[in-house]
């Protein structure tokens, strides 16, 4: 009895202090001389998650009534696999960051660092829907913060897009929230999608969700935020934006969306074609790309293709939806750690090194994460794409092998994308006096040599199994040609330099729709302000005629003096007075 | 002593007397004023939290004086008048801190703060006001003693925001005063009942009404700066900061926002209005607002005339919350009714303190304001968020209310309109932030006041503050009892039991 | 005999009369100082008067104990006992800012020498008495030949203290002369036609003996043209303004505040008392015409004028206009609009008494009265200024006054009997009073130096008295009961009543 006591209160205990450590090491912020200790400390706020997300084997939620609209806060398997990579990329990139951000703005930095990190892990524990909405909109607020960060035009612009789309998602998940509860009666999401399952109105809420977190997560054509941001921001940022963040819109959809509740084969359909689109859209926009950060976005939005088509297999039979999650969870887990230190090596090679080994070393950092990315056998790819394949057997819905062949090019496509960033990337031209420091290297190789472990040795028996079931059923070869093929499409490129007239032919800049969307609202903008002057030009001059009408000269002011004039006239005196009597006598004499 | 009787007298006179005391000091006594000024508001508040105790558990406060054969004066303490007296007891204290601070060095200060207290009695008593003839006198005493304060810079520019208020404020009356005048002619006096008092003539008199009703929504909706009858609004902006901050927050536009309130709730009751299909119209005229406000305040550089039209459009939230008329979106309104003051007046005083310290008017001058003055530039942050209705701040819980209430009643349009107007918020705001803070400043200040080691003086500086905190809290524990959602769940409860 | 059984009523006449004749023989060295010591005795006679009709309600005398038709009777009730209350209490007030504004101080002495200002003193008290004593005469009088005795007297006293000013004052007052006895005249003969038809001239008695007919249309017409004249009805106001305006402060406050309302009054009586049976309707609505548009002519020449002193009697002009919409909404069938006509005499009274003595203590200060140069008299005069404001909201209607009180009573009534117009007018009076009055006030808020030299220290009582008067204005609106109760003893508009049950 008094372990389980104490087991609820340690778990309720860290449940707090998962949200609470960052805003707990904020607090010394606004004092100048603590600041440098609040630096020091951010790392280490995500620890708690971490912890957490290993140690507690129970699901369970907690409710408090006295807060915001009601609270409720819990953990169970999606938001342990969750918060694991999620604190995990977080922890790393703060030891990254503490080296690599430095400068004027330093503090800034990490102020908004630790409020994005309380609300990417607040995020994972809500399990209502003003909480949710209360922590992801802390979080994609203070990214801004991370994004502008430069300041350079660059990152102004990409952050102006970015807080555009944030808040038109905030407004959509607003209304769909709002409509949600009305629909269901209810702010809590277990319940809320249960009940939203039968509504009436069940299509319209789940598309308002839809949206909204989709601009997140990077569903095509919301994603334009994503290529512009992710450069823009500090190496660090974009790790934690590309791994933990754009998860943190995927996240929204499994709590908010009834998947696996009931059968929406409709809906699944859409979600396949939308993931496959954006997982060819990915590849083709991102490898004319020359920033090799921008073609890592480009990557991820391919990525999240995939897992918008896994979400979609869900959705379309719920018989599957364990294993489809399962399949989720590990692809979730495995791109979140492969594209954080991917993210992270740009960083480190940037930097550049002076050693041999240190070269040799740095190349396999970089080709391990790229190689599991494009899922090369035995990697996390791999035994992702497996589960994957499995759940898709397992969805009588979408039966066909045009799915498989699909997901095999899309792999293809990844693979490609990737050998065009290690080409991009590629260390060629070293300053012989620069060597990386230790404060960098290491976060990054941890985060590399999880990629490669991680799989392997996930904590959680559920899905150790489902990894391991994967890995030895993805046949070796079906994991191998696309790399293959990819490589050797790599090479041919290489070495006829049949990269240039493609380029000439399809060169999209970074952000590709953000253009003509952005040239129509300031069209619109400026049109409505010349409007507007007009109007109001014309309003003032009318209160400004009325207004002297009263009081100043002009040619009516004449007329009432004339009239005053004439009314005041002694002479005429007489004359009111007669014309008065003889009116008055007039009346009384009609009146009888 | 009868306190049933003296108490809500009480409530209004601890504003009065200080400020008609105030009136005859002498410009230098300063210790004397501040004291004077402090002590009502603390008075003020120790009677209030006496009230709401009582109000809570049902007690009845009533102050009835004849002043005409058949008309009384009557200020009664009912749960939706204890809620705006709090808010305006709360905020006077507050704004009165700010004042001082502000004016510090300024001129005529006795005559200010003298129209100050008045204008906060005026306030009060519109609040406690027990019919619509009482509530007619405080409304045109708070027009008259606002207008010295719109005035007070004397600058001409300053005299013509004076005239422009007048112009349409007594005219407002006027249309308020008929409506009032007809309506007691159609009907005998009355005192406000919850649910209405007009059910029985409804039948009988239905086009009369509704004639009366714009009457009434007209006058009202001058204070409350319904489109087309806002325009005093911006200008009047020209005054000194603390009061902008009262007529923004608690005095002008939220008379004539609880005008309406009062009106429909308990003068016609929600039934009449709805089958004489008033409650539509109104409801569009509040979208309007909505959007109209913010569309306009998108243009503004100058940082108060934003803060004005910012106004024009989130006074509307209220009327469009009473005008829905479902349990729930009268929650919505009525609750953004301290909520919209919270964060209104920490916009305004934030304003107050760029202009006073560092002599930042202009939007385009506020480039990187948020590291000269952090502490100030948080505080608006904080504020403008919650305009937006960014959760967990206070403007969330408004709009979340709104958004299900006006579902509840199939009123589905409204949530296109909340989406639109928070989208236009954000609009406005975010640049206004993202200069505050991620862009370098341009250069020295205008000019630049230090004192100590805080960013500004600590009477400018704590105020905003500690509203910024209210309006956290105010979202943060909204379920909490005595929060202002409580609190107004408890005004629902009593209005729409049968 | 008690208290209670002394004929009040006399006495109030008898009293300023007497002291007046005093003030007279007493001379340049003790007159003034004996008008200015009379005032509160008068004050107090008067007050004992309106304590008698309140405890003993409305009161009746004989004049040397014979009855009507034959003897002259005194009558106090209700009404004439508020009039009464009223007229004391401003009078007594304005003494006050009499006695300091006709005192010698420095600054003055380069406009006119002290002779002349000693000279104006001594003729003031003398005058001002005699004028109280008609006031009360007036009103009192149930007989329409005393009435005219006291009406020449009236016009007479106004007359003199208005030249008391010299200069254009002078021409001012002989117009005023003119008119007045104009006024008289008409008046007279109206009196005239009715004694030869009926026999009587005590009002009771007529009232019940009066027919319809010409000799009767004749003579209300005469009369009624002869009251117009004087209470400046437009178009008969050519001659208020240059009289108002250039009279000394305190003569300005007596003839805006109550002089012009005394005529009035008489009216009021006539109408209630001895044609009321006449059912005159188109009379009525004529008047109610003629006030309407006076209302707006007259707001709109207040908010033209430069000087304050004519903005304020053109604002005299507008008020009158309120006073004579009461007939036809009375006419129509709203027998309430009397109380209120009668409380906005009260209120006005007040208010336009205070605004006058506001001009006068700023034309003192500043040495002139452009409302364009008054920039910073607000601080230096707070007071004056304040009771300015206090005053104006009163002629606006505004809550908490009396004149917000009155103008509630009358647009009651006129949205009863569904009179549109009238209901229209008196909401664009005020809103047009709003704008005059704030037109001073905003001068008063500028922050520009003030231009003007000061002229010298402006004596205390002259602050005082108009904010004391201002504040009486605002307080009529917070106890309104009492003065509406002590107007309705004795029943004075019940005559008007039976129009209520005819078409």
């Amino acid at each position: 009895m008094r372990s389980i006591i104490a087991q609820v209160a340690m778990t309720h205990f860290g449940l707090f202090a998962v949200v609470f450590t960052p805003l707990l090491v904020l607090l010394l912020m606004p004092f100048a001389r603590l600041r440098p200790l609040a630096v020091r400390l951010t790392p280490y706020t995500a620890l708690p998650a971490l912890v957490l997300s290993l140690s507690v084997r129970e699901d369970f939620t907690l409710h408090v009534s006295w807060l915001l609209l009601g609270t409720d806060v819990g953990i169970d398997l999606v938001a342990r696999v969750f918060m694991f990579f999620s604190a995990w990329v977080w922890l790393a990139a703060g030891f990254f960051a503490r080296r690599y951000v430095k400068g004027l703005l330093r503090h800034r930095f990490f102020l908004f660092y630790l409020v994005a990190l309380s609300g990417n892990l607040g995020v994972i524990i809500a399990q209502d829907i003003v909480t949710f909405l209360l922590f992801f909109s802390m979080m994609s607020l203070a990214s801004y913060a991370l994004i502008v960060h430069r300041q350079n035009a660059e990152a102004i612009r990409a952050a102006r897009v970015y807080i555009t789309l944030v808040i038109l998602g905030e407004m959509v998940l607003f209304a769909g929230a709002v409509l949600a509860y009305h629909v269901t009666g209810t702010i809590t999401l277990a319940a809320m999608t249960d009940a939203l399952t039968g509504a009436a109105q069940r299509d319209l809420v789940m598309l308002l969700f839809f949206v909204g977190f989709g601009i997140k997560a990077g569903l095509v054509p919301l994603h334009i935020w994503l290529p512009l941001a992710h450069p823009a921001a500090p190496t660090p940022a974009s790790a934690v934006l590309s791994a933990a963040m754009i998860k943190a819109g995927f996240l929204g959809w499994l709590r908010f969306l009834p998947v696996g509740k009931v059968g929406l084969p409709t809906w699944g359909l859409w979600c396949v074609i939308l993931g496959l689109i954006a997982a060819f859209y990915g590849v083709l926009f991102g490898l004319p790309q020359k920033n090799p950060k921008a073609i890592l976005a480009y990557s991820s939005i391919s990525q999240m293709g995939f897992l918008t088509l896994i979400l979609g297999m869900g959705m379309a039979s719920p018989a599957t939806w364990p294993l489809a999650l399962t399949a989720l969870l590990i692809y979730a887990m495995h791109h979140a750690l492969a594209k954080g230190a991917l993210f992270l090596s740009v960083g480190v090679s940037l930097e550049g090194m002076a050693q041999r080994w240190q070269r040799v070393l740095l190349g396999l950092g970089l080709i391990i994460p790229a190689l599991a990315l494009a899922g090369a056998p035995w990697t996390s790819g791999a035994i992702a794409k497996g589960a994957l394949k499995q759940a898709l057997y397992e969805t009588e819905a979408l039966q066909g092998d045009w799915l498989i062949w699909l997901i095999s090019f899309g792999a293809v496509g990844t693979s490609l994308l990737m050998a065009r960033f290690l080409y991009v990337l590629w260390p060629r031209h070293f300053r012989a006096s620069a060597s990386v420091e230790p404060a960098l290297w290491v976060p990054w190789a941890l985060v590399v040599v999880s990629v490669v472990l991680v799989p392997w040795l996930t904590p959680w028996p559920e899905l150790r199994h489902a990894a391991l079931a994967a890995s030895q059923a993805s046949l070796v070869w079906s994991s191998l040609w696309p790399v293959a093929l990819a490589a050797a499409l790599a090479y041919a490129f290489y070495h006829w330099r049949l990269a240039s007239p493609y380029r000439l032919a399809f060169n999209p800049p970074a952000g590709d729709l953000v253009v003509p969307v952005v040239g129509l609202l300031s069209l619109l903008l400026r049109s409505s302000q010349a409007f507007r002057a007009v109007v109001f030009r014309k309003w003032q001059t009318l209160v400004d005629r009325s207004a002297r009408l009263l009081q100043g000269p002009g040619a009516y002011a004449q007329i009432v003096n004339r009239l005053e004039a004439m009314l005041t006239n002694w002479t005429s005196g007489g004359f009111w007075v007669v014309l008065l009597g003889v009116l008055v006598f007039v009346a009384l004499w009609l009146a009888s | 002593m009868n306190w049933g009787f003296w108490l809500p007298l009480m409530v209004v006179m601890s504003s009065m007397i200080p400020g008609l005391l105030i009136f005859l000091l002498p410009e230098e006594r300063a210790v004397t004023r501040t004291l004077l000024n402090l002590g009502g508001a603390l008075l003020k508040l120790a009677l209030i939290a006496v009230m709401l105790w009582g109000v809570y558990y049902d007690r009845g406060y009533e102050t009835r004086i004849t002043l005409l054969p058949g008309f009384d004066l009557v200020m009664h303490a009912s749960a939706l008048a204890m809620f705006f007296v709090v808010l305006s007891g709360l905020l006077w204290l507050l704004t009165t801190i700010y004042a001082i601070g502000y004016l510090e060095g300024g001129q005529n200060k006795s005559r200010f703060f003298g129209f100050f207290s008045i204008c906060v009695s005026a306030t009060t008593g519109i609040a406690l006001a027990g019919n619509l003839f009482s509530f007619v006198v405080f409304y045109e005493l708070l027009t008259l003693a606002t207008y010295p304060l719109v005035v007070h810079r004397g600058t001409p520019e300053s005299l013509k925001a004076g005239r422009v208020y007048l112009a349409y404020t007594l005219a407002g009356g006027a249309m308020l005063m008929l409506g009032v005048i007809w309506l007691h002619s159609l009907v005998g006096p009355f005192d406000f009942v919850e649910g209405g008092a007009l059910a029985p003539y409804q039948a009988e008199h239905a086009q009369l009404l509704t004639v009366i009703f714009f009457l009434l929504i007209a006058g009202l909706g001058v204070k409350a700066s319904l489109v087309p009858l806002h325009g005093w609004l911006p200008l009047a902006m020209v005054a000194p900061a603390p009061v902008s901050a009262l007529l923004h927050a608690v005095a002008v536009v939220k008379a004539g926002a609880f005008g309406i309130v009062r009106v429909v709730y308990d003068v016609y009751g929600v039934r009449v209005v709805e089958v004489l299909g008033l409650d539509e119209i109104l409801a569009g005229l509040a979208a309007l607002t909505i959007l109209y406000g913010s569309v306009l305040a998108l243009h503004q550089d100058n940082l108060k005339r934003r803060l004005a039209y910012s106004t024009v459009s989130q006074v509307s939230y209220i009327v469009l919350g009473v005008a829905i008329a479902g349990p729930l979106a009268t929650i919505g309104g009525i609750v953004h009714l301290v909520h919209q003051g919270l964060m209104k007046i920490t916009l305004f005083f934030c304003a107050g303190n760029l202009g006073e310290t560092i002599g930042v008017h202009r939007i385009s001058a506020m480039n990187g304001v948020g590291r000269r003055m952090p502490l100030t530039m948080a505080a608006f942050t904080i504020a403008a968020l919650a305009m937006i209705g960014i959760p967990p701040l206070a403007g969330f819980v408004s709009k979340w209310y709104l958004g299900v209430g006006a579902l509840e009643v199939g009123e589905n349009w409204v949530i296109a309109v909340l989406v639109a107007s928070s989208l236009l918020n954000a609009a406005y705001f975010l640049p206004i932030i993202n200069a505050a803070w991620f862009n370098p400043p341009d250069g020295p200040w205008p000019k630049d006041v230090r004192r100590g080691r805080l960013e500004t003086m600590p009477t400018l500086l704590w105020p905003p503050v500690i509203t910024a905190c209210a309006v956290v809290l105010a979202g943060v524990l909204a379920n909490m009892p005595f929060s202002p959602l409580d609190w107004v769940k408890l005004i629902a409860n009593r209005l729409y039991l049968p | 005999m008690t208290l209670t059984q002394l004929p009040w009523a006399v006495w109030c006449i008898m009293a300023p009369l007497l002291l007046a004749a005093a003030c007279f023989v007493l001379g340049k060295r003790w007159g003034p100082l004996a008008g200015w010591l009379s005032a509160p005795l008068v004050a107090g006679v008067s007050s004992m008067l309106v304590w008698q009709v309140i405890e003993h309600g409305p009161q009746r005398y004989e004049l040397g104990g014979w009855g009507a038709p034959l003897g002259i009777a005194l009558r106090a009730d209700g009404l004439s006992a508020l009039m009464i209350a009223m007229t004391s209490a401003i009078v007594l007030i304005v003494s006050f800012y009499a006695h300091s504004y006709f005192q010698p101080a420095h600054g003055l002495t380069r406009h006119g020498d002290a002779d002349d200002l000693a000279h104006r003193r001594q003729y003031f008290w003398p005058l001002w008495l005699l004028m109280w004593a008609s006031m009360h005469a007036l009103f009192l009088s149930n007989d329409l030949f005393n009435i005219y005795v006291t009406l020449e007297i009236l016009g007479i006293s106004s007359v003199a203290l208005v030249s008391l000013a010299g200069g254009v004052a002078l021409t001012a007052g002989m117009r005023y002369l003119f008119v007045t006895l104009t006024g008289s005249l008409f008046y007279l003969l109206g009196v005239a036609l009715l004694y030869s038809a009926f026999g009587v001239l005590d009002l009771d008695l007529l009232g019940a003996r009066v027919e319809a007919g010409p000799v009767v249309w004749a003579a209300f017409a005469l009369m009624t043209v002869g009251l117009l004249l004087k209470t400046a009805l437009f178009p008969l106001h050519f001659w208020l303004p240059s009289a108002h305006a250039n009279a000394p402060a305190p003569v300005s406050a007596l003839l805006s505040a109550l002089v012009v309302k005394a005529s009035f009054f008489l009216l009021v009586r006539l109408w209630l008392v001895v044609f009321g049976p006449l059912d005159a309707l188109e009379w009525a609505r004529l008047l109610g015409m003629l006030g309407s548009v006076a209302i707006i002519w007259g707001s709109i020449q207040a908010l033209r004028q430069v000087r304050l002193k004519l903005l304020v009697a053109y604002s005299t002009v507008a008020q009158i206009g309120y006073l004579f919409v009461v007939f036809p909404l009375v006419a129509m069938g709203a027998p309430s609009a009397w109380p209120g006509g009668i409380y906005f005499v009260v209120s006005h009274a007040f208010a336009k008494a205070a605004m006058f003595l506001c001009a006068g203590t700023i034309a003192r200060a500043l040495g002139h009265d452009r409302i364009d140069m008054f920039h910073g008299v607000g601080k230096r005069h707070p007071v004056v200024i304040f009771a300015f404001g206090l005053a104006g909201i009163s002629l606006m209607g505004l809550p908490p006054s009396g004149g917000y009180i009155a103008k509630w009573m009358l647009l009651s009534a006129a949205i009863e009997t569904e009179q549109w117009v009238f209901m229209v007018v008196i909401h664009a009076g005020g809103l047009l009073a709003a704008a005059y009055v704030f037109r001073v006030l905003q001068h008063a808020f500028s922050s520009l130096p003030c231009v003007s030299p000061a002229q010298g220290e402006v004596p205390r009582a002259m602050e005082l008295a108009p904010f004391v008067l201002a504040v009486i204005a605002i307080l009529l609106g917070l106890a309104a009961p009492y003065p509406l109760m002590l107007m309705e003893i004795g029943d004075p508009f019940a005559l008007a009543t039976p129009a209520q049950g005819q078409p």
